[in-house]
């Protein structure tokens, strides 16, 4: 997953600019902790509310990211990792295949839920065939279900309706 | 003593008790099975093997689920260091170097000494639990919340700055992990904080699902078609499968100081295994002589988290058995099981039920040695596995991780947990982020919260209750002085930096980052 | 074992369900002609482990009584509610159960701004336990009855400190009815539960505590901890000398959790019945009664109406007792 535009060597990462948004994102969860913090009621050191807590972290953290981008901003140039093409279609395979497994596992029950994820998620490798992946899905089913549901007891019905 | 000696003769011979023996192995199997699988802990696998105890006689239930506990924890350590994937969260920690050690093609290596630690901190366990049971409890009861707050806080300050690398980024990390913890229900209030409608995190964020999300998820985001095999070693010398003799003697030492942090915090309740891993790992990292090699494939830091765990599980065992306070979740359940079967645990039940507590702590030593017999001569079957092609490996992972975590509760919405901190986790690494520092934060945060506003509470808002107890006052001098010295540090780093070129810039560190470095 | 038989019945008897649903699955009533034929399910509330031991207990028998296996399952979180909405929303078949708690029905509603389902969805088939707790005191302290610790507490206002569960948990209301009734200003010190709170009587950090049996049992026997009374209106078999509260001067003061086994409102009422009359004989056998008296429950029975009747009572008081805590809804 590449964190720079395109703008930069073809070769490798500007880390420079990489840390800058790492800073950037850190100090906006931070801002994010503090908004939502204050909401409860803060109190004072010796008698601390929930919020308390909360914002202090989001302080710290604002104060870290900032100083994060600060010094990133001051680095010297420098390469950061190879730049790798971002596998886009992979990971909305795998992601995907996530919550087909939520889905169907409240909705179809352990074995829809099982061959999806591993179905969907086996074809984001671009070298797995669709029947390969449908093979593995299939295998590891009936492995799931012997060694989850037979052998352990686990409660999740095989099939369900709705 | 020697009264103990002879009690323990005895405890031995209930243990090779053919029939006690027999369960004992069986649950040590189990256990070491489940632990292998993602997401299934001890507690599922005890929660699930629980009905077959009412129909068994107390002494080789409580073998049965014993053997099942510290047998997982085995299990745990294998998906850790040959996959990045920490079956259980204590065993995350073991990722940071065992990894490493398995791209370069001594995972065997990592796994040996791993098996090797723990047996070593289980016998020191044993040990302890024989001859120092109360000895243990009295310092348990030292620990109010002030002293806890302290170490907690030291943890922290010691973990959040253990990451290789540049140390702001280790920070950030260490706050974020704080601010998931703070999601949930704020135990001296009542109010839920940061759970967005959703009432499951009321409960705050369930760790198992943080833990697979941001080292297993993240990582098959990040090594989907990059990656062929995990292991790229063709030809797996057979010495690659053993540690040699320098690499046991460089895990010596921090066998030894594992097992001591481990022994401390086994007898403090409230405190989990996944803290100790930490302490233990950043404990090394810091009195190293060369710190540089954490996170990279050091022996050290497979070696001393693996023992802390393993001697954590044997003496939490002892405020167990002896006061009836479960020090977790795993000890409530065991403590459930024993009142099931009409034992009540306590202090009598040393005296009332010698045979049980004797043939445990026996069955004990017995079950460590059967694991080790067990898992030393597959740590190769273990390892061929890891020539299985990476896009075989990782969707068959995904489905044990969700089935798994969905087991520890039988929630997806965990599940959907995993999803979020997955992506949230491959974010991260992009950005060169350290992911390690994130459990730790989460796992410590709540702790020292809580324990900070419970001292306050109990010293009637009096904030010198911290300075003033003698052993919280050590541990907040110790804080203080990481915090003068990191500082120092990076000052001194600065005014260098200022001298020279910009060259050997701190901060932006490594030029090779990949998914299990902390850069 | 039982435990082999039972995979066998269900492996095979669910395969044959699943291709049965298949080639019906809109039709299939929800009263079965022969209840129970399959496995009933006990949804629990904690997280697998802690109170766990009560469902195990009922179960076997349960199970041996209505010749099928019950099996407990957790659905931990959110106080309850989680496994509460996960029952109600279920079908009423019969053979998906709650284990509900009193607080379940009496607080939950009144601490949480939204529990997730209507409590209407959900019917009382009985009530099976009843748990009062213990007072405690940290056996340093020169207390020795309920008058004398009382005084103890009048003497040392904003001084004596009671280890609770967290706010809103029913120890904590507990305490705090204590406090306004006794008339004393004591400091809650929340905790995880757990026995956290016990440890932390036991370490001498708080000065007493609301227990339950099991929970300070232990420490009792240890002689670090002194048990004062008995919250309920029964004295403990445990315990024959202690006096309850209310004999010991508070009068009025009657506080015990119960539990109860609950079904989705829809359930039909001969399913209901033939539970119901299942569970009356499993409470009142002796295995039960032995386990539960090694946990410190007392082993109750009841109809759903009785039951139902004595929410609607309780919730009142809880009611009051929230509104002069100061709670308000999440």
């Amino acid at each position: 997953m590449d964190a720079t535009g395109s703008t930069d060597s073809t070769e490798h990462v500007n880390a420079r600019r990489r840390d800058y948004y790492a800073g950037m994102l850190m100090a906006a969860v931070g801002l994010g902790a503090i908004y939502d913090g204050i909401r409860y009621s803060i109190g004072t050191l010796s008698q601390m509310g929930p919020g308390f807590f909360p914002v202090s972290i989001g302080v710290a953290l604002v104060c870290t990211g900032v100083a994060i981008a600060v010094v990133a901003r001051y680095a010297a140039p420098q390469d950061g990792e190879k730049k790798l093409a971002p596998e886009r279609k992979a990971w909305c395979f795998i992601l995907g295949s996530i919550v087909a497994f939520i889905v169907l596992g409240k909705y179809g029950g352990l074995v829809p839920a099982t061959f999806a994820i591993v179905f969907i998620s086996a074809l984001g490798d671009r070298e797995n065939t669709i029947w390969r992946a449908l093979l593995l899905a299939a295998g590891m089913t009936v492995l799931c279900v012997l060694v989850f549901w037979w052998a352990l007891s686990l409660q999740f019905p095989l099939f369900q309706w709705g | 003593m020697s009264q103990s000696l002879i009690d323990l003769w005895y405890g031995f011979g209930v243990a090779l008790e053919w029939h006690n023996l027999a369960w004992s192995f069986f649950g040590v199997v189990v256990g070491n099975l489940i632990g292998v699988l993602p997401g299934m802990g001890p507690l599922s696998a005890i929660s699930m093997l629980l009905p077959l105890t009412y129909t068994m006689h107390p002494v080789p239930a409580i073998m049965m689920l014993a053997g099942i506990f510290y047998g997982s924890q085995y299990g745990g350590a294998i998906g850790a260091i040959l996959l990045n994937l920490p079956c259980h969260p204590p065993h995350a920690v073991t990722c940071l170097d065992g990894y490493p050690l398995t791209r370069q093609g001594k995972g065997g290596t990592a796994l040996g000494i791993a098996m090797i630690s723990s047996f070593f901190a289980a016998s020191c366990g044993i040990v302890l639990m024989i001859f120092a049971s109360p000895l243990l409890v009295s310092i348990a009861f030292k620990f109010g919340p002030a002293e806890l707050f302290s170490i907690m806080l030291l943890g922290l300050l010691a973990g959040g700055t253990m990451s290789r690398g540049p140390v702001l980024k280790g920070v950030a990390m260490t706050l974020f992990g704080l601010l998931i913890g703070v999601v949930g229900t704020d135990i001296n209030t009542g109010t839920m904080r940061f759970t967005f409608g959703f009432p499951k995190l009321g409960d705050g964020v369930e760790i198992v699902a943080l833990a697979l999300g941001l080292f297993g998820v993240a990582d098959f985001l990040r090594n989907v078609n990059r990656l062929q095999v995990v292991s790229r070693a063709t030809h797996v010398r057979l010495r690659d499968m053993r540690p040699s003799w320098k690499e046991l003697k460089q895990a010596f030492f921090p066998m030894v100081r594992g097992t001591a942090v481990g022994a401390l915090f086994g007898g403090m309740p409230g405190t989990g295994s996944t803290i100790t891993t930490f302490i233990a790992y950043a404990l090394e990292q810091k009195i190293s002589r060369n710190p540089k090699k954490f996170g990279q494939g050091a022996i050290e830091g497979v070696a001393a988290p693996e023992a802390a765990s393993h001697s954590k599980t044997q003496v939490d065992f002892i405020p167990t058995m002896s006061l009836g306070i479960p020090g977790d979740a795993v000890m409530a359940l065991i403590l459930g099981a024993l009142m099931i079967q009409g034992i009540q645990p306590g202090p009598q039940l040393i005296t009332d039920h010698a045979d049980l507590f004797w043939g445990l702590v026996a069955s004990f030593w017995v079950g460590n040695i059967l694991l080790m017999l067990l898992n030393v001569p597959l740590i190769g079957i273990w390892v061929k596995f890891l020539r299985v092609p990476y896009r075989y490996l990782y969707p068959s992972a995904l489905l044990f991780i969700a089935v798994g975590v969905y087991s520890t509760n039988n929630s997806l919405f965990e599940v959907g947990e995993v999803l979020a901190f997955g992506v949230i986790g491959a974010i991260l690494l992009a950005l060169a982020f350290p992911v390690a520092p994130i459990l730790l934060g989460f796992v410590l945060g709540p702790m020292v919260e809580d324990n900070f506003r419970r001292a306050l509470l109990l010293s009637r808002g009096d904030m010198a209750v911290f300075v003033q107890r003698p052993i919280s006052a050590v541990f907040i001098a110790i804080s203080v002085l990481l915090i003068a010295l990191q500082v120092g540090f990076a000052i001194r780093a600065a005014i260098r930096r200022r001298k020279s070129k910009p060259k050997a810039f701190r901060v932006t560190g490594s030029t090779q980052t990949t998914s299990h470095d902390n850069a | 074992m039982d435990e082999p038989t039972r995979r066998n019945v269900v492996t095979r008897r669910t395969c044959l369900a699943s291709l049965a649903a298949l080639a019906a699955s809109a039709w299939i009533p929800a009263a079965r002609a022969d209840y129970p034929d399959s496995p009933i399910r006990i949804i629990i509330a904690f997280p697998a482990g802690a109170g766990e031991a009560e469902a195990r207990i009922v179960a076997k028998t349960l199970g041996a009584k209505l010749g099928q296996p019950v099996i407990v399952e957790a659905h931990p979180g959110a106080g309850g509610n989680i496994a509460a909405a996960y029952v109600a929303k279920s079908r009423g078949d019969g053979y998906t159960l709650l284990l509900g708690v009193s607080t379940f029905f009496e607080t939950n509603p009144m601490i949480y701004r939204d529990i997730g389902y209507k409590p209407a969805d959900l019917q009382p088939v009985s009530i099976i336990s009843e748990q009062p707790f213990l007072l405690i005191v940290n056996a340093s302290l020169p207390v020795h009855s309920l008058q004398e610790l009382i005084a103890y507490a009048r003497a040392r206002p904003g001084k004596v400190t009671n280890a609770t569960a967290g706010p809103g948990s029913p120890l904590d209301l507990i305490g705090k009815e204590f406090m306004v009734r006794a008339g004393v200003q004591i400091i809650n010190v929340p905790y995880k539960g757990g026995g956290e709170d016990a440890m932390a009587v036991l370490g001498g950090f708080c000065d007493m505590l609301f227990g339950g049996v099991a929970d300070v049992m232990a420490g009792i026997q240890s002689g670090k901890m002194r048990p004062i009374c008995v919250t309920g209106s029964r004295r403990l078999p445990h315990f024959p000398d202690l006096p309850t509260i209310a004999e010991a001067g508070l009068q009025g003061y009657d506080f015990s959790v119960w539990n109860c086994l609950s079904a989705p409102a829809s359930t039909p009422a001969p399913v209901v019945e033939k539970l119901h009359a299942a569970i009356v004989q499993t409470m009142a056998s002796p295995e039960v009664q032995a386990g539960f008296d090694r946990i410190g429950f007392f082993p109750v029975s009841g109809t759903g109406a009785e039951l139902s009747r004595r929410i609607a009572t309780e919730t009142e008081v809880w009611r009051g007792v929230l509104k002069k805590a100061g709670v308000a809804p999440q």
